[in-house]
């Protein structure tokens, strides 16, 4: 790893600080996560002072806490890990899909222009139709339908990977070693473990580092219009929608009204958290890309 | 002209089944129970207000509207927004693109970099979060934020935000061309003949970008209608997306017991609705590429 390349130092840097805090945020939360507060009397300048719930950042509240009490640092440590989870897990699994349908012979098919149609209609927007009636106050168990979402998130982003992959593998094919090695009687598997896999696994780091970020954003547009990983608490009166795993882009989604409001620190430390994840992910992604380009880049003639 | 009406068709066929999505797959007893038969009867609900002439009526709360009077208004508000964005993120982005691409490594192209990480939405909060901090410091109001209970929508930050992830994308996207246009050897041809540098940028670099822009036009007009979903929800711009999401889909009650939502599709507003969209997808695709072709025709 050269010096140059700080983006993916820092990106795998970020990312095992993220993944420490994933395992042990459960234990290093200060309060469990239904842990609520609503009226607290706390040490100030001015002596014991009465507050009532949202409190602004504050020992032992290090972050806040949200309008019903509940400690935001707390939260978000106990949520970490699905977010993280749910981004690593969606991107292998697209990537692994692609693969797949591309060594069984798929990915030939070409895509008409009218389909055109359908991409004016957003990922997430089809995900939230198919989920709108499972989503909310859903009395499926947790992990089904965390399983359902990671696989309509893996579903959908598994034909825009496709032809990528398919363009790599077919380039490696076409490849003499891998025409030496069919000559001298190697089968498919061997060729594609020992001929192929070597020379592409370079091209699918960077694919699922790509895919890492793109997940990530798709969680929260789902996020946003109240599409929460493991299921979204409803109630009408008042009209609440909460996260039920508090998974990162939930709790931005759940607070965001509160991001320009009077009581910032609600919205805002999701957002930041959100936006370091993120960061992780992008650094990791762009510092394997430029590695890639070092090596492989042609040079400008003006 | 078959080919075309049977893809449309397909993409039709598609949208009701999207559309009908919530009514087929629903929670009954704690299991997932799949209705293909809901498919049928939103169909023939479609067709019984087609007879009886209420296929315009839809509900909305509980209060009745009429599509064609409702939804020609939330059209055009939701094309404004996306045209004026996409034309400003074309325009700005190329300029841009090519003022920076001959001096890489400067600050502009960093920032580019680091506005790319951002997605629509968080861009959006902190736009938001920035205005009220300058308001708040200065006393002057840069851009309005609006809020649910306005009845005119906020102009400048949905139309900043949507301007600016679509710049990015162009502007990153036209810098790889660059790096691949540059690199040919007729660049270096048209080079050793002595042309000079504007001549070069005009046609030599100009068009070939130009092309693969309007190659690419599919992407930016997915970002951008993706980006009209979200602006449109997080500054409460009542356009065709938010039309789609308050009325597709109503829940009408919820059970004190488990909790448990029902709800009611509007299969007829869901499918007006998307088939907007797709509308003005293909408007934007028309005009852009309009334009294109006539600043291509023109620097040849």
């Amino acid at each position: 790893m050269k010096f140059s390349n700080w983006m993916l130092t820092a990106g795998i840097v970020l990312l095992f600080l993220i993944l420490g805090l994933a395992v042990f945020g459960p234990v290093l939360a200060p309060f469990p996560p239904d842990y609520q507060d609503n009226i607290i009397y706390l040490q100030t300048d001015n002596g014991r002072e009465l507050f009532i719930s949202p409190i602004a950042p504050n020992p032992p509240y290090y972050l806040g806490t949200d309008p019903w009490g509940y400690d935001i640092l707390s939260l978000m440590l106990h949520g970490l890990k699905y977010s993280l989870l749910t981004t690593l897990l969606v991107s292998l699994f697209r990537v692994l899909c692609a693969l797949g349908i591309v060594m069984s012979g798929g990915g030939k098919f070409h895509t008409s222009r009218m389909w055109g149609g359908l991409n004016a209609i957003p990922q997430f927007v089809i995900i939230y139709f198919i989920l709108y009636s499972l989503n909310f106050n859903s009395p499926l168990p947790q992990n089904i339908l965390t399983a359902i979402q990671w696989t309509l998130m893996t579903a959908f982003g598994v034909p825009a990977l496709v032809p990528s992959v398919a363009s790599s593998v077919r380039k490696l094919q076409q490849q003499e070693f891998v025409t030496a090695a069919t000559a001298i009687g190697a089968g498919p598997l061997r060729r594609f473990f020992v001929h192929i896999m070597p020379h592409l696994w370079e091209r699918l780091s960077l694919l699922f580092s790509r895919e890492t970020v793109a997940v990530l954003s798709l969680v929260g547009q789902l996020g946003i219009f109240n599409i929460f990983i493991g299921g979204t608490s409803f109630t009408p009166y008042p009209l609440l929608y909460n996260s039920k795993t508090n998974e990162w882009a939930g709790l931005l989604g759940q607070y965001r009204t509160y991001i320009s409001g009077g009581t910032w620190w609600i919205g805002l430390f999701p957002l930041i958290g959100f936006m370091i994840l993120l960061s992780a992910f992008y650094l990791t992604s762009r510092g394997l890309q430029k590695k890639i380009h070092q090596t492989y880049h042609s040079i400008s003639h003006i | 002209m078959i080919r075309t009406s049977v893809s449309l068709l397909l993409v039709i066929a598609v949208f009701i089944l999207v559309a009908s999505g919530p009514s087929l797959i629903r929670m009954e007893s704690n299991e997932i129970h799949l209705h293909p038969e809901a498919l049928f009867q939103s169909l023939a609900e479609m067709g019984d207000r087609a007879v009886n002439g209420t296929l315009m009526k839809y509900q909305a709360g509980r209060a009745y509207h009429k599509l064609n009077e409702t939804l020609p208004v939330y059209f055009m508000i939701s094309l404004r927004y996306i045209l004026f964005s996409a034309l400003l993120s074309l325009l700005i982005g190329v300029s841009l693109a090519f003022l920076t691409s001959f001096r890489q490594g400067r600050l502009i192209t960093s920032v580019i970099e680091f506005l790319h990480i951002i997605p629509d939405f968080v861009l959006a909060f902190f736009l938001q979060i920035m205005v009220i901090a300058i308001t708040q410091a200065t006393g002057y109001r840069i851009a309005r934020i609006a809020h649910m209970s306005e009845a005119s929508p906020a102009y400048t930050l949905p139309i900043a935000v949507m301007t600016i992830v679509a710049t990015v994308l162009i502007i990153r996207g036209v810098h790889g061309y660059l790096e691949e246009v540059k690199s040919q050897d007729y660049m270096r041809f048209a080079i050793a003949k002595g042309l000079s540098k504007p001549r070069l940028i005009s046609t030599h670099l100009l068009v070939p970008i130009l092309y693969k822009l309007r190659g690419d036009l599919h992407g930016l007009l997915s970002l951008l209608i993706g980006n009209l979903f979200i602006i449109e929800r997080i500054f409460n711009i009542p356009g065709v997306t938010n039309f789609l999401f308050h009325n597709a889909f109503q829940k009408i009650s919820t059970s004190l017991i488990d909790g448990n939502i029902q709800f009611v599709t509007q299969l007829h507003v869901a499918l007006s609705g998307l088939l907007s969209i797709v509308v003005i997808y293909w408007l934007l695709y028309g005009l852009i590429s309009l334009i294109l072709t006539l600043v291509i025709r023109w620097r040849e």
